[in-house]
């Protein structure tokens, strides 16, 4: 009786202590879990700096010489990101405090950067993208049952959305390039039925190929030309200012003709 | 204590469901196996897939030349693959065995010879061919050379037709002549004389061939037919010669003028829209030619056959 009784105990004792240590292990699992996860999404780094990414004939170790060369900014440092995915990696982790992005970038993925400039030209500061097609058989009409070729400007999860809006109709599918150069060779291939590119890249690159019977299907709403965008707590509004003095030389070399303030 | 035990597993059932909520798109995070060979190639291309879908689970299964095929499927299957992803023409093969049996799974293949026929018909892979098209040797060698480039030559095996007729149409339309010679033999001595008669003065004179496109055909371009034929010509003839292997345009093999090669990242970037392709449509989408390639330039032996370069087109992006 008394070892049963003392059994009894020992088994009591025991499962009371297992059943409390298992518990309180996996809540402090948990919490451990919801730590490590639930900040994710604010903790990128704050890191000086000027990042750029946007479409170019231009490769990204030129451009950023180009940008480097000039005695306004030389007090600046830039980086040059060769396509979206590499640069949206690194914003992602790191946050620069001045980005100079296309403008559906600061559409969809502004968070608290404000937009302080932005490229302009002459006759402007926005274009309209040419939706182009080879066949006669791609037309305005049947857009909804086509590809379109793009240069990648926003991730895979809003591309199609991002295109619908510019040009008023959702197409089947939509097939991304790094580069102005690579469009051309998705129709002539058959990897895409469109391409939708700005009318001063399409100028740039069409001469490779020398392609008889691209048309043009329709034209874009007015889209804004590569917007600076200034982080929350940049610690030097000054380099705002020096942005602003780019030379005219830079510009030409960029493709453009003046930044302005933007609101 | 059984308060202790209540609060305690309230609190957690809060920060997981809090967790699963924050972190969005995680919760529908597909897995994307891919199984490969584990050489350098295949290593960058993952690398830019693995980059680009990391919204999704990438499992790397790497295998040895030599997996059999349950080695392929056991560590495939054990990582529950919402899409495949496949790389080499043996790995191609047995997921083409495996979709057969499972039907309800996709893939897409890459980095495996003259997909374009070995995929035709299927419904479960789609693929990248990451041969460099003529069209992208071609077009971009004259865009930068000093000479005119209005025909080309090459020759070729009944297997490849696919990919001659392609290259004839594609060409046309940058208004570029392919005059395509078939080997109608595959024995290895009618094949010589095949190549001598195809690869050669007259044969470059009566088709008015500004230039020579080399397909990467191991059958055409055996080691005894490479140096018993192709390279003796690459040095007698004075037309350029533009293959799809870098190494060909380099100076110690001194036989292509010009190469246009797999960019190995954007071609990972270009299989990772197709996967999500494939993941948003739930069926296979076809094969698509690669689309970036990067280029070699063998400087001096295109200026031995008095072609010289455009600077400020070869500058360009």
């Amino acid at each position: 009786m008394g070892a049963t009784k003392h059994g009894a105990q020992i088994n009591l004792r025991a499962k009371s202590g297992k059943g409390r240590l298992v518990n309180a292990t996996l809540f402090l699992l948990t919490v451990l879990l919801g730590v490590l996860v639930l900040p994710s999404s604010g903790s990128a780094k704050d890191v000086p700096g000027v990042r750029v990414f946007f479409p170019s004939t231009l490769v990204s170790a030129q451009m950023q010489k180009i940008l480097q060369s000039d005695p306004a900014l030389s007090k600046l440092q830039f980086t040059v990101y060769p396509n979206f995915t590499e640069f949206m990696g690194q914003h992602e982790t790191e946050q620069a405090e001045i980005i100079i992005v296309p403008s559906a970038f600061a559409k969809y993925y502004r968070g608290t950067y404000h937009p302080v400039l932005k490229f302009v030209k002459k006759k402007g500061g926005d274009f309209h993208y040419l939706l182009l097609a080879m066949s006669k058989q791609w037309t305005e009409a049947n857009i909804s049952d086509g590809i379109v070729g793009i240069i990648e400007e926003v991730g895979m999860d809003k591309a199609k959305d991002y295109v619908a809006s510019l040009i008023g109709k959702s197409s089947k599918t939509i097939k991304k390039v790094t580069k102005a150069k690579d469009l051309i060779p998705l129709l002539i291939m058959e990897n895409a039925n469109y391409i939708m590119i700005a009318p001063d890249l399409y100028e740039k690159v069409k001469g490779e190929y020398a392609t008889q019977g691209i048309t043009v299907v329709k034209e874009s709403v007015a889209v804004g030309y590569p917007v600076f965008l200034a982080r929350e707590n940049v610690k030097d509004p000054a380099i705002v200012d020096s942005l602003k003095k780019m030379s005219a030389a830079t510009l030409e070399n960029l493709g453009f003709d003046g930044v302005e303030t933007a609101n | 204590m059984k308060v202790i035990k209540n609060i305690s597993k309230a609190v957690s059932i809060l920060v997981f469901t809090l967790a699963v909520a924050v972190q969005g798109p995680a919760a529908h995070a597909k897995n994307v196996v891919i199984v490969r060979k584990g050489l350098a190639d295949f290593d960058e291309v993952k690398k830019a897939i693995a980059m680009k879908l990391k919204s999704h689970k990438v499992v790397d299964i790497v295998l040895t030349k030599d997996a059999s095929y349950e080695e392929f499927e056991k560590p495939l299957m054990a990582a529950k693959p919402d899409v495949i992803v496949v790389m080499d023409n043996k790995f191609i093969n047995y997921a083409m065995r495996l979709t057969e049996k499972t039907k309800s799974l996709r893939g897409v293949a890459t980095m495996g010879i003259n997909l374009k026929k070995v995929l035709e018909g299927n419904k479960s892979l789609s693929g990248v061919a990451f041969e460099a098209p003529a069209l992208q040797i071609v077009s971009k060698f004259r865009y930068i050379a000093s000479k005119p480039v209005k025909t080309v030559l090459t020759v070729y095996q009944d297997d490849f037709r696919g990919v001659v007729n392609d290259a004839k149409e594609q060409l046309a339309r940058v208004g570029i002549k392919l005059v395509a010679l078939k080997a109608d033999t595959d024995d290895d001595d009618d094949l010589k004389e095949f190549l001598e008669e195809a690869i050669s003065e007259e044969t470059i004179k009566k088709e008015k061939a500004d230039a020579i496109w080399v397909m990467t055909d191991s059958v055409l371009l055996s080691p005894e037919l490479f140096a018993e034929v192709w390279v003796p010509r690459s040095k007698s003839l004075k037309v350029p010669f533009l293959c799809g292997v870098d190494k060909f345009a380099s100076k110690e093999m001194d036989f292509c003028v010009y190469s246009a090669s797999p960019n190995y990242k954007d071609l990972g970037y270009q299989v990772a829209d197709m996967v999500q392709d494939v993941l948003d449509r739930g069926q296979a989408t076809g094969v698509d030619y690669i689309v970036s390639v990067k280029r070699t330039i063998n400087t001096e032996k295109l200026n031995r056959i008095g072609i010289t370069v455009n600077q400020a087109r070869l500058n360009e992006e």
